[in-house]
């Protein structure tokens, strides 16, 4: 139990040069991937998210915390296989068109994934044909949409309204996020939810698909 | 040649804005939304135009002192502009405002930077400029013009990418120190150049550096220097500045207002409020704010935008020292009819 306390701890200093041999120490002496992942690594991005949330780190200490991860699950991932990737859920997201800011949406994805959700990107600049496409193709739980000007936030509604008229918005919940948005905001255009950090995205996506 | 609104009600505009600048008392509140998107879609042109054909963007400003009474013309030009200082791409799309890509990547490629450019020689400042030296045609000095430039910081998010640059803090502060370095001495430069051309203010912004982004520490180490010193620079110059504090700044409007703008212009903030603002920071610093532009000018009613402009016009009148604008850039997509109701909010309420 040591050395995964010691793992969590690295991930959420963001010591990045020494997780990957911690982890596979960690392996030598019997630790599961499973049990690195599931005990050290998602209870240190868990810890992370608490702290954004009552500001004692911010969007620099996250994300190096969720560097370390990837550097972490790049040596976890060939022997996780199919058993060892719980999925919360699917969620498709993308930065709406016109607007090509990544950053928020990216810290979303990572915390979705830490959370166990399988997260399809669309990246940015994403038009609302693209999120209708990939709400078909996917068939996730949830839609999560990013703006950061107030030019290009008018573009969730747009996708909201092609979600209905597509017959598929009673599939998906709805979740909105970006600097200009907030909960009136969100009320307006038919979101389910206006999510103000990535910690509470992905705490909402687990209330979404009922696992908190 | 343009009347301002003041030719009828006693100080011409530029007058007005400087009084309240200088933290006296005008006949009235200013009235100065800055609306470059919202001007150009009224105007009836797309903003991806305006890089080819600056005189929209003239014509468009005008219209908001013609036909919504504004206070002072609002500059073009948005940080992406300054990718090309370092030879990036700009990203213009249709109808939306521009983007970049990150162009920096590493501290070597920081010191084979060109540290003085030719600012005639970089399509998008060089616009920047022709657009403030065509509006100073038009409004000769009865209406103050307000250039843009982006804070050092708020520089180096955009040519490394704003993700690189939130590592940079912790992997890389040399980086960090070192582009700020760069921009500094070429910020001041452009900004004399915006003043030659016809401005009389300019206007910073720095929103990456908020306590939505990063925490007090780095941005006292990393961010808050760099900003003084680039204020200081203006000073020495006579140059005039407002510094929106776009987000939430509140646990350290103490260092923002200490890095010596004269104006100070704040977000729709619960814990910063216009009223909290003027007593603590009023002796200090013009106030500048703060109806919410998506919630109010978006998404309200007439009489909400009335009533929203009443209350910050109430807050921030008391012994002059106050701007009304909007919490940030006024949306593009707003009915025309809630800027002319705060426009008349603001005759109404702001009188002295």
């Amino acid at each position: 139990m040591e050395q995964l306390e010691e793992i969590k701890e690295l991930l959420i200093e963001g010591v990045l040069r020494s997780i990957q041999d911690k982890v596979k120490d960690a392996l030598a002496e019997g630790h599961s991937a499973e049990d690195i992942l599931n005990n050290a690594l998602n209870p240190g991005m868990d810890d992370m998210g608490d702290k954004m949330a009552v500001g004692e780190a911010f969007i620099p200490e996250v994300l190096l915390s969720a560097k370390t991860m990837e550097a972490a699950l790049e040596v976890l991932k060939p022997l996780l296989g199919e058993k060892g990737s719980r999925q919360t859920g699917i969620v498709v997201i993308g930065t709406v068109q016109g607007d090509v800011h990544n950053i928020g949406k990216n810290l979303v994805v990572i915390m979705l994934e830490a959370a166990g959700f399988k997260v399809i990107d669309l990246g940015i600049n994403v038009p609302s044909q693209n999120f209708i496409d990939a709400v078909e193709m996917e068939k996730p739980d949830i839609v999560g949409m990013s703006a950061m000007l107030t030019t290009t936030m008018l573009k969730m509604g747009e996708v909201i309204q092609a979600l209905d008229a597509s017959g598929l918005r009673e599939n998906v919940k709805v979740m909105v996020g970006g600097a200009p948005i907030n909960d009136i905001f969100a009320a307006k255009i038919g979101a389910d939810t206006y999510c103000k950090d990535c910690v509470e995205a992905a705490r909402k996506a687990e209330e979404f698909v009922g696992k908190k | 040649m343009v009347a301002s609104r003041g030719e009828e009600a006693g100080m011409m505009s530029r007058d007005r804005l400087f009084t309240s600048l200088q933290l006296g008392v005008p006949d009235r509140v200013p009235f100065a939304p800055r609306a470059r998107e919202f001007a150009v879609r009224y105007a009836g042109y797309r903003y991806g135009d305006i890089l080819t054909d600056v005189d929209k963007y003239v014509d468009a400003q005008l219209r908001l002192v013609e036909d919504f009474h504004a206070d002072a013309l609002w500059g073009y030009g948005t940080t992406p502009h300054f990718i090309q200082l370092v030879g990036g791409k700009l990203i213009v799309f249709d109808d939306d405002v521009p983007a970049s890509e990150p162009a920096v990547h590493s501290r070597e490629q920081v010191a084979l930077l060109d540290k003085n450019p030719d600012f005639a020689r970089i399509p998008a400042l060089s616009a920047c400029l022709r657009i403030i030296r065509k509006m100073k045609k038009e409004v000769g000095s009865l209406v103050p013009i307000i250039g843009y430039f982006p804070m050092p910081f708020r520089f180096a998010a955009e040519v490394r990418g704003l993700e690189n640059l939130m590592l940079d803090l912790i992997l890389n502060p040399d980086l960090v120190r070192e582009l700020q370095e760069y921009f500094i001495p070429i910020a001041t430069r452009y900004a004399e150049a915006l003043i030659e051309a016809g401005a009389d203010v300019v206007t910073e912004t720095n929103e990456v550096a908020n306590k939505n982004c990063i925490s007090r520490k780095h941005f006292e180490e990393l961010v808050h220097p760099y900003c003084v010193a680039q204020i200081a620079q203006l000073k020495e110059r006579g140059i005039k500045s407002i510094f929106h504090l776009c987000g939430n700044w509140s646990d350290r409007l103490d260092l923002a207002v200490a890095e010596g703008a004269e104006c100070i212009w704040v977000d729709k903030v619960e814990e910063a409020s216009i009223v909290y603002l003027k007593r603590t920071f009023g002796s200090k610093a013009c106030i500048m704010g703060d109806v919410h532009v998506v919630n109010t000018l978006l998404h309200g009613t007439l009489e909400e935008v009335t009533e929203a402009t009443r209350e910050s016009v109430e807050e921030g009148k008391p012994g002059g020292g106050f701007i009304l604008s909007g919490s940030c850039s006024v949306p593009r997509d707003i009915p025309p009819e809630n800027l002319h109701a705060m426009d008349e909010a603001c005759q109404k309420y702001g009188r002295y």
